[in-house]
């Protein structure tokens, strides 16, 4: 082993255990991010209304019957209100 | 001199992957989010570590450190530069750390994009990455180490060199790709467990790796392919697919893969199959594992296989280890996962997804059972048995066919269920078609799996037209569009659902291509300077034969003429025999090489191959293969992958409101 | 019959029809018999397995080939296992690696003494490790010791 490889050694070591044991240095803290948070309730509401997108799109096509796309849209169009509701709780 | 950074760092990765655990361990008991912070930061160390191992070893292949004896191996002074590259994935040692490099990679990623999302899974997802990752660190550092000291009591002064059939561009990136296909299931399956432990039976998380799984089941298609492209290009037997043991082990995750990535749009839009898809991403995993058990452990005699090493045993244990943990826990978690929707109707769109499902896993198991059948023989009954491609046609082919109908009928089915009138209407038209052209098949004399194969294929190719027509006729009658922008629009507008079709109508044509191989015709001969002989309808006249010599090999070069049996003239071909390591003293040493020359067209290949070569007598020996609708493998191919990549390109959002 | 069992009963109907039809392809003689061949020593060769297709495998013996002087593509050789011996004839195409002490599996069948071969595999020498390292470790012509 000769100084080269001895320095790149260290020099890895010493920046990788450096960048990992920052963290540390910090007072505790609990978890900032909440599943129960608005962003998982927007990305949320947006599968449903990408979901309602699809459904207008077979109707259209004609793979869904009237009465099982009216059924389902209003179902879809109930869970996007409550996560509104949802969400306009929490940024009040 | 052998380089100590890179061993450091693979020593290192494996610290810093075992210190991962235990601080996501801690955050996990004590809720202190520091810990968290600082796991997240090992991972990401870890895999950065096992990055620089990687380049490490690239860096002292390209240099040609013989010191190390995978550089001795595996590269030599006059290899080209991008060989010595490849050369990273051409030997055992190496490649592990190539597999390992990928998961790493891909560690690296999904770390980064997941800081704030997913934040009840993550903790879980990364402890599952790291444990597959540990895995290999462990083999790269204590069973293969790729920097290992040559063992050799003189100087080595230049290496063994690629073998020449590797060294072919397309194994530049057929081995990479399939690794993509093979190490990417990681990540769906790291999510999968992760869900399990929270019980978390949301529909979030499946959307995150929906498109995982779809880039990484496109890479292993794309490697596939590419396998039986090279396959058919360079080893000369004129096929592109021999059911080989390892292509069958990149085969069966494939399979498994592809019903994952249709049942899981049934999760994602019906919220159901929960159960079923958490089975078939645990078995897609274990089965990628297997892959790579199956070509490393020598446990198959295969034009692939690594011989036989110490790694076998370790793999089978760390496959049977991810089956009794992953189904052991989905079976404690069974309650979590089950749907109250029910399926309602054989005739709907869910359940056309779930026979699809049921008949890919059914076709995987086919395989399975080919596959292992020798090695059950061997040790139940003592008898060695070979399973060859017959066997897996005959198999196969009807299962296929069931597969290539359900791709047709799919579109035509309703969600919930379809009523008897739309039935008649969906169905009317593809069903002529069909039989349709069966008629006309039997009249061209085209019988058996062949005019089944094609007939399906005129039904699905009909039943996804009238998809794309009725999606452009609502939307000409809706936006008052041309057709052709209706026809990008709706594209544009429904990525995932009709990048879907374009995938399919890939299949549809890889499907005609393979209908092919029913008619192919060969023969071979030795031809003097001037003589013809005929192959089905044609003839092939060898009209001269010249010697040169090149750096690194030695050619013989035959002009060939083929004409048609009426007298009218086809094409050249030049096929050539090569002999590689030409000037070495040893005859042993020297490696011949049959370089073919093809010549393609929509309707069939002619193929040519330089079997052997009498100088003395001026005698060239060829084989001739006439290989009807081969190009249409390769066509069907740019479209099951356009389609994919239209099918996950990401969506730009607009921000939008309901009314 | 509720929808649930209907679609356990569709689906073990699937999975029934399924493992009868790989139980008939693996047993019954006719196409699937090819594609199913015992792979045995040349020991029993003799004995038992005189007419009946098999597989072997073995290296070819140092100097054993013997090409047609009239067509290139007609080709006898020694196969050899351990101590024993068959000689074989093959007049295909042969795969660029055969040559003296490669490994070769070949399939045909054995009569009257004469192994007659019409498959014929090279196995890939050189390709990974462990049959370069056993071959000839390096190229001892340019190594200086």
């Amino acid at each position: 082993m000769n100084w080269n490889d001895a320095i790149l050694i260290f020099i890895i070591f010493i920046s990788t255990v450096w960048y990992v044991i920052q963290p540390m240095m910090n007072p505790p803290i609990s978890n900032p991010f909440d599943d129960d948070n608005i962003d998982a309730h927007t990305r949320q509401k947006m599968i449903l209304m990408d979901q309602i997108k699809e459904l207008e799109m077979d109707y259209e096509i004609g793979t869904l019957n009237k009465d099982d796309f009216i059924q389902q849209r209003n179902q879809l169009k109930r869970d996007i209100s409550t996560l509104l509701q949802k969400i306009k709780s929490q940024t009040s | 001199m052998i380089p100590v950074a890179g061993a450091v760092s693979l020593n290192l990765s494996l610290a810093f992957g075992i210190l991962t655990l235990f601080s996501i361990g801690f955050y996990i008991r004590n809720n202190d989010f520091r810990l968290f912070l600082t796991g997240q930061r090992l991972s990401l160390a870890s895999s950065g570590l096992s990055l620089i191992a990687t380049i490490i070893l690239t860096n002292e292949l390209i240099i040609g450190n013989f010191d190390l004896d995978y550089v001795a191996h595996y590269t030599s002074n006059e290899t080209p530069i991008i060989y010595k590259i490849t050369a990273l994935w051409a030997g055992q040692a190496g490649s592990m750390l190539f597999w390992l490099a990928i998961l790493s990679l891909y560690a690296i990623v999904v770390v980064l994009q997941n800081k704030r999302e997913h934040i009840t899974l993550m903790p879980w997802v990364i402890i599952v990455i790291t444990i597959v990752q540990l895995f290999f660190l462990g083999m790269t550092n204590f069973v293969t180490n790729p920097f290992e000291p040559t063992n050799a009591d003189f100087i080595v002064m230049n290496g063994n060199g690629l073998n020449p059939l590797l060294q072919n561009p397309t194994m530049a990136i057929h081995p990479p790709m399939l690794y993509l296909g093979y190490v990417g299931f990681t990540i769906p399956f790291a999510f999968a467990i992760a869900a399990l432990i929270k019980k978390d039976a949301s529909s979030l998380w499946v959307k995150t790796i929906r498109r995982w799984t779809l880039v990484t089941w496109l890479f292993l298609g794309i490697g596939i392919i590419l396998g039986g492209w090279w396959a058919y290009l360079e080893l000369g037997w004129g096929g592109y697919w021999a059911w080989d043991p390892v292509e069958n082990a990149s085969f069966m995750p494939w399979l498994t893969g592809t019903a994952f990535v249709h049942s899981i749009i049934i999760q994602e839009k019906k919220n159901m199959l929960k159960i079923w898809n958490m089975i078939l991403i645990i078995l897609t995993f274990t089965l990628c594992i297997f892959g790579t058990f199956l070509t490393r452990s020598g446990i198959m005699s295969s034009v692939h296989s690594f011989t036989a090493s110490g790694l076998g045993p370790l793999f089978f244990g760390f496959v049977i280890l991810i089956l009794i943990v992953s189904y052991g826990l989905l079976y404690v978690r069974r309650d979590h996962f089950q749907t109250e929707k029910r399926l309602e109707s054989f005739t709907s769109r869910e359940s056309g997804f779930l026979f699809n499902n049921v008949i890919f896993v059914v076709m995987c198991f086919a395989v399975f059972w080919g596959t292992i059948f020798p090695v059950i023989s061997e040790a139940v009954r003592g008898t060695k048995i070979t399973v060859g491609a017959p066997f897996f046609n005959q198999i196969n082919i009807p299962i296929g066919l069931i597969l290539l109908f359900l791709t047709g009928v799919g579109p035509l089915l309703a969600w919930r269920n379809t009523s008897k009138e739309s039935l008649i209407k969906n169905f009317t038209l593809p069903l002529i078609v069909a039989f349709l052209s069966a008629g006309v098949l039997l009249a061209l004399n085209v019988r058996g799996n062949a005019m089944m194969t094609l007939a399906l294929s005129s039904f699905v190719f009909t039943s996804i037209a009238i998809e794309f027509w009725r999606g452009i006729r609502a939307r000409t009658r809706k936006f008052d569009e041309s057709i052709l922008s209706a026809l990008f629009q709706l594209i544009r507008k429904n990525r995932s659902r009709y990048g879907g079709y374009i995938s399919h109508l890939g299949i549809v044509l890889m499907f005609v291509g393979f209908s092919g191989h029913a008619f192919d015709i060969e023969n071979e001969w030795g031809l003097q300077i001037g003589s013809k002989e005929t192959v089905g309808n044609y003839e092939v006249e060898l009209a001269a034969l010249s010697e040169v010599e090149r750096p690194n090999h030695y050619a013989y070069i035959a002009d060939l003429n083929v004409y048609t049996t009426a007298g009218e003239f086809v094409t050249e071909l030049h096929p050539e025999k090569r002999i590689y390591f030409h000037r070495d003293p040893n005859p042993d040493k020297r490696q011949p090489h049959s370089e073919l020359d093809i010549y393609s067209t929509l309707v069939r290949d002619i193929y040519s191959i330089f079997t052997g070569v009498d100088p003395k007598n001026k005698v060239g020996y060829f084989k001739i293969m006439i290989n009807p609708l081969v190009q249409w493998v390769w066509i069907g191919s740019y479209f099951l992958i356009i389609g994919t990549v239209i099918a996950m390109w990401p969506v730009r959002r607009k921000k939008y409101e309901l009314e | 019959m509720n929808s649930k069992n209907k679609f356990i009963f569709a689906v073990s109907g699937i999975i029934l029809v399924f493992v009868v039809w790989v139980y008939w392809v693996s047993t019954s003689p006719g196409e699937g018999a090819k594609s199913m061949v015992e792979f045995i020593s040349i020991e029993d060769l003799e004995d038992d397995y005189e007419n009946e297709r098999v597989r072997l495998g073995g290296l070819i013996q140092d100097g054993s080939i013997q090409i047609s002087e009239s067509n290139l593509l007609d080709v006898h050789f020694m196969l050899d296992q351990d101590d024993e011996s068959v000689k074989v004839h093959y007049t295909k195409t042969r795969p660029d690696l055969f040559k003296d002490g490669a490994e070769v599996i070949v399939e045909g069948v054995y009569n009257a003494g004469i192994f007659q071969a019409d498959m014929l595999q090279t196995k890939c020498a050189s390709r990974y490790e462990g049959d370069l390292r056993d071959e000839s470790d390096y190229n001892m012509d340019e190594v200086e010791i």
